[in-house]
């Protein structure tokens, strides 16, 4: 796969779904699993799930990668029609002031409003360095009203995403968009499945676009009952140091990065052993991460029933948990060609080595 | 303060503070504290059956206030629910119900809402609905507090340990605007027997339907009869007009 779908890059980043909202994103997900998957299921609260089917017998894989992105929701509208937000998912208030928002209301109409912020003439110094508390912040709809903005059919509780469109930078190698957190995770599971078009392959390979890991991480819970696959792979976004504000080596362009472990998982090491052989026969460039804090879907799909053997994928992103995320096109189609070429060789007898590395 | 022994008897007690000078005052911390029930030596307390590891509660007098709209007493988080729950079994004892309703009451929410867990696992509901007392935020004159006795039942939107379904939510708010019921919005910061309920096996469509008290986690906590109606109400509406395409409709809303 040397093409990068960048019509499909663009569909999921620029969709609107934050925890507990996802329709929008699963209904472009759904479009991808309809060219390239067999069947799809779904669990109780949202997540998607793709099935190539290999051998009846064939191991089960999951691949994970979560729909919701964070955003807000409506949590007051005041009488003057202004809107407060309470955060869904971490956000930084610095990101914020001065922003363009979209609010989505339960019709689906799209409401745009801009994030309010103080000029800085007559500020004192102390109120020019403080961080202003996302939960502080409101939006401005350019209404006089309550009412007028009753009238434009918002409620509280309604969504609350950035309004911001996908676009590739200077260097086409480098992509920008908002979600890519974690939308670029789900953009690799639909691409392994197009790589495995036309090929038979003993594994029967459940592509999961899980929703709300950023309150918890719970769709992976739900998937993973659903599937109760045999290896699970998560994908999701990890941070870039490659910018003048931040020291590390993770960097974009880099290429497979292979988290060996994070706040919430120990990669299984069976599995990161026989993928990094993987990546090393393909001639790819492999990195490795490990980050003592988070969590991916891993966190909670390894844990499910008897235990799952697990490993997080990571793609490097800038500037994560912002309006704006960039990334490359070589990291993501790395990662794409590493997995398919995992999910192409694996049988029962792969799996009992991988899972007899630790017997 | 009561305590109460291994064979159910129960006696009472008071913290014992060294002298309330509010000037030297500081709160203590509860595993420092000491109840004093009247017994002069270790010997007499033996004699009482009491024993390492019997409960202690705080114990509150039940009493309907001033006008008869509200009830003080301890605990009504969460036992109100549980008085509710009886009620809407005898609301609905004579009544066809499309669905097999399961009302309980569950066990260890206050050490980290453990009993949620087996509780689900026992019933693997379709749907939930949860009956949980929320704190008023009324006293200080906000005006975007949440949490407001009298306005009716709570239509929340957030809580930390579940993202509502939204369509079930609203189906919630469309019941109180048809049935004249109050329902006010609310959002909260902690965690209720939801969080599991909506997140084991392979979820399921949860509904928080609560009202609100204030001086919760006191033993002179506040309910109104009419935040209690109004829930006893909604909740009933709902169930009666539960049926398996209703319920499907809700497990498919972000598909």
């Amino acid at each position: 796969m040397e093409n990068v779908d960048l019509q499909m890059l663009k569909e999921l980043s620029e969709a609107d779904g934050i925890s507990g909202c996802e329709k929008e994103v699963s209904r472009v997900v759904k479009k991808y699993f309809k060219k390239y998957a067999d069947e799809i299921l779904y669990d109780n609260l949202g997540s998607i799930i793709g099935l190539k089917k290999g051998k009846e017998n064939g191991p089960k894989i999951m691949i994970s990668g979560h729909m919701d992105e964070v955003g807000f929701i409506v949590r007051d509208i005041d009488d003057n029609g202004y809107i407060k937000l309470l955060p869904i998912g971490r956000w930084w208030g610095h990101d914020l002031p001065s922003q363009e928002m979209v609010i989505t209301t339960s019709t689906g109409a799209k409401i745009y409003g801009v994030v309010g912020t103080r000029p800085p003439h007559g500020m004192t110094r102390a109120e020019e360095e403080k961080v202003i508390n996302p939960i502080d912040l409101f939006i401005d709809l350019g209404v006089k009203t309550k009412e007028e903005v009753q009238n434009l059919g918002i409620q509280v509780g309604d969504m609350i995403t950035p309004n911001v469109k996908f676009s590739v930078m200077n260097n086409p190698e480098y992509l920008m968009g908002k979600a890519w957190d974690d939308r670029i995770g789900v953009a690799v599971g639909i691409d392994v499945l197009k790589e495995l078009q036309g090929i038979d392959h003993d594994a029967n390979i459940y592509v999961a676009a899980t929703v709300q890991e950023e309150v918890g991480i719970r769709g992976a819970r739900t998937a993973a009952h659903l599937i109760n696959p045999d290896i699970a792979f998560a994908l999701d976004v990890t941070g870039a140091k490659d910018t003048p504000f931040d020291k590390g080596e993770t960097k974009l362009g880099g290429g497979v990065i292979i988290s060996v472990l994070d706040g919430m998982t120990l990669g299984n090491k069976g599995l990161l052993n026989k993928f990094e052989k993987i990546c090393e026969g393909l001639g790819l460039d492999i990195n490795y991460n490990s980050i003592p804090e988070g969590g991916t879907d891993a966190g909670n799909i390894h844990k499910t029933f008897c235990g799952i053997v697990t490993m997080t994928l990571s793609i490097p992103t800038r500037y994560m948990h912002s309006p704006r995320l960039v990334i490359s096109r070589k990291d993501y189609i790395q990662t794409v060609k590493a997995l398919a070429e995992f999910c192409k060789g694996m049988n029962i007898e792969l799996l009992k080595d991988i899972k007899g590395a630790n017997r | 303060m009561m305590v109460k022994n291994n064979d159910g008897k129960e006696f009472k007690g008071t913290i014992i503070t060294a002298d309330s000078d509010e000037e030297n005052s500081k709160v203590i911390k509860a595993n420092e504290m000491l109840v004093d029930i009247g017994a002069t030596s270790k010997e007499e307390v033996n004699e009482l059956g009491i024993k390492f590891g019997d409960s202690i509660v705080v114990d509150g007098q039940f009493e309907v206030l001033a006008k008869g709209q509200r009830i003080l007493s301890k605990a009504w988080d969460n036992r109100y629910s549980c008085v509710l729950g009886i009620e809407l079994l005898e609301a609905l004892k004579d009544i066809k119900l499309d669905v097999d309703l399961y009302v309980g009451c569950i066990v260890q929410n206050k050490v980290d809402l453990r009993g949620s867990e087996p509780a689900t696992n026992l019933i693997k509901p379709d749907l939930a609905i949860v009956m949980d007392c929320f704190q008023a935020n009324d006293i200080d004159g906000v005006k975007e507090a949440v949490g407001k006795l009298g306005e009716g039942v709570l239509a929340n939107f957030y809580d930390k340990s579940m993202m509502p379904n939204r369509t079930l939510l609203r189906y919630l708010v469309d019941i109180c605007k048809s049935n004249h019921i109050k329902y006010q919005y609310y959002y909260s910061m902690k965690e209720n027997d939801a969080k599991w309920i909506h997140k084991k096996i392979i979820g399921c469509p949860t509904l928080m339907a609560c009202i609100c008290a204030r001086n919760i986690n006191t033993n002179s906590s506040i309910i109104d009869i009419n935040d209690y109606m109004a829930a006893k109400k909604a909740i009933i509406q709902v169930v009666k007009s539960l049926d398996s395409e209703k319920i499907d409709k809700f497990k498919a809303e972000n598909r």
